[in-house]
């Protein structure tokens, strides 16, 4: 395996219900696997303008309260010494993206509103070389059970799409419904906990769990380059999206650029 | 009722001519696979429904969109209002509209929200 950068830079936006799930491994991945991957160092930059609470606690890992990033951060720290983490307490905005994202190799999204995914998506779309790897699964304020969720995954290569930007298959995060809204439109209160007091937290834990688990096998599989062997399309080793349904533990990829056929009304966005 | 994933009797599709098969020397016109898949589900009424990660053949000719709809709520938890398409089309009146075997009824998922 040859790869072209030496030092990875990897950004974390959001240390919630998929966020913590994906944290631990994933920097026991970068910290003990760097000979694997042939990296020299590692840096990860953990983005999280929200508080944890005691309502967080059915599905997310925290030892004390405070900002989701500095209490994270702080924590790994202590397990992970050869990574180079970094705290950055701030929810994603116009304002900020550039400064906050710029420079970034991979990007790892774990939010909850479409705005920021929006957001996320166009800016990776404009770099020359990301990879964003982005989760999320429903809840029960749709109707849905929360067992159903998906991983989008953006590579960008010398300025050209290897995968399709989220937003260009998915009309909600291209135009948000008139629910979605960026955490810095919502007060606190109003943010934390009302899933967990509306459904068993137990699911959405798997679910987000699920998410982050396919999250890493992403991540994993670019960065041992199997998409690129001959035989990957029709393996569908080469996608632009997962699918899961937990009860029913069935995952299944989709190659949406690489598909002749046209996409399916959903991806269209109708 | 039976899903796509299910294995299915069928015709020996093997290579020809191999050892065993009795018809060496033999040249005679292979059934195309998917296209006696394609006939056996029609005849079987099955229509293929498209939800999430699932693409399944199931045995809902003769059903309604929304008596189709209701049935898998439960099972896949589609979402209510959902909309549904029926062979690309869009239905808007799922009461009305009957399923026929060998048709394609997607209701739309749209990316998770929540993380």
């Amino acid at each position: 395996m040859t790869r072209e950068i030496d030092k990875l830079t990897v950004k974390v936006i959001g240390a919630g219900g998929i966020g913590t799930c994906l944290l631990d491994n994933l920097c026991r991945v970068l910290n003990y696997g760097t000979s694997m991957y042939n990296f020299d160092e590692v840096y990860l930059g953990l983005v999280d303008g929200d508080q944890y609470e005691e309502k967080n606690l059915p599905r997310q890992r925290f030892e004390q309260r405070g900002n989701k990033s500095e209490v994270t951060v702080k924590r790994l720290e202590e397990q992970f010494p050869d990574l180079f983490l970094e705290s950055i307490p701030l929810y994603i905005n116009d304002k900020n993206i550039d400064t906050v994202l710029g420079g970034a190799d991979v990007v790892f999204m774990c939010v909850d509103n479409h705005k920021t995914r929006r957001m996320v998506s166009h800016f990776c779309a404009e770099q020359d070389n990301i990879i964003l790897i982005s989760g999320g699964n429903d809840s029960s304020e749709d109707g849905s059970q929360g067992q159903m969720g998906d991983v989008q995954v953006f590579v960008r290569k010398d300025g050209e799409n290897q995968t399709l930007p989220p937003h260009e298959y998915h009309d909600a995060i291209e135009n948000p419904p008139e629910d979605d809204e960026h955490p810095e439109e919502v007060e606190a209160e109003e943010r934390i906990g009302c899933l967990e007091e509306q459904m068993g937290a137990a699911q959405l834990l798997i679910s987000n769990n699920f998410a982050a688990t396919l999250m890493l096998n992403t991540f994993h599989g670019l960065l041992t380059e199997i998409d690129k062997h001959p035989l990957a399309e029709q393996m569908g080793f080469r996608y632009d999206e997962v699918r899961f349904d937990l009860r029913g533990n069935k995952v299944v990829t989709r190659n949406i650029s690489g598909s002749e056929k046209e996409p399916s009304t959903s991806e269209k966005g109708e | 009722m039976a899903g796509k994933d299910q294995m299915k009797p069928g015709p020996d599709f093997g290579p020809k001519g191999g050892p065993g098969s009795g018809s060496e020397g033999q040249e005679q016109e292979r059934p195309n696979a998917m296209e006696m898949v394609n006939k056996a589900e029609k005849q079987l009424g099955t229509v293929e429904v498209v939800y999430g990660p699932h693409d399944v053949a199931m045995d809902f000719a003769g059903l309604t969109v929304a008596e189709a709809e209701n049935a898998l709520r439960d099972l896949l938890g589609v979402e209510k209002g959902a909309e549904a398409y029926l062979d690309g089309s869009k239905i808007d009146n799922k009461s009305g509209t009957t399923l026929k075997g060998g048709q394609r009824l997607e209701f739309m998922k749209e990316a998770g929200q929540k993380g």
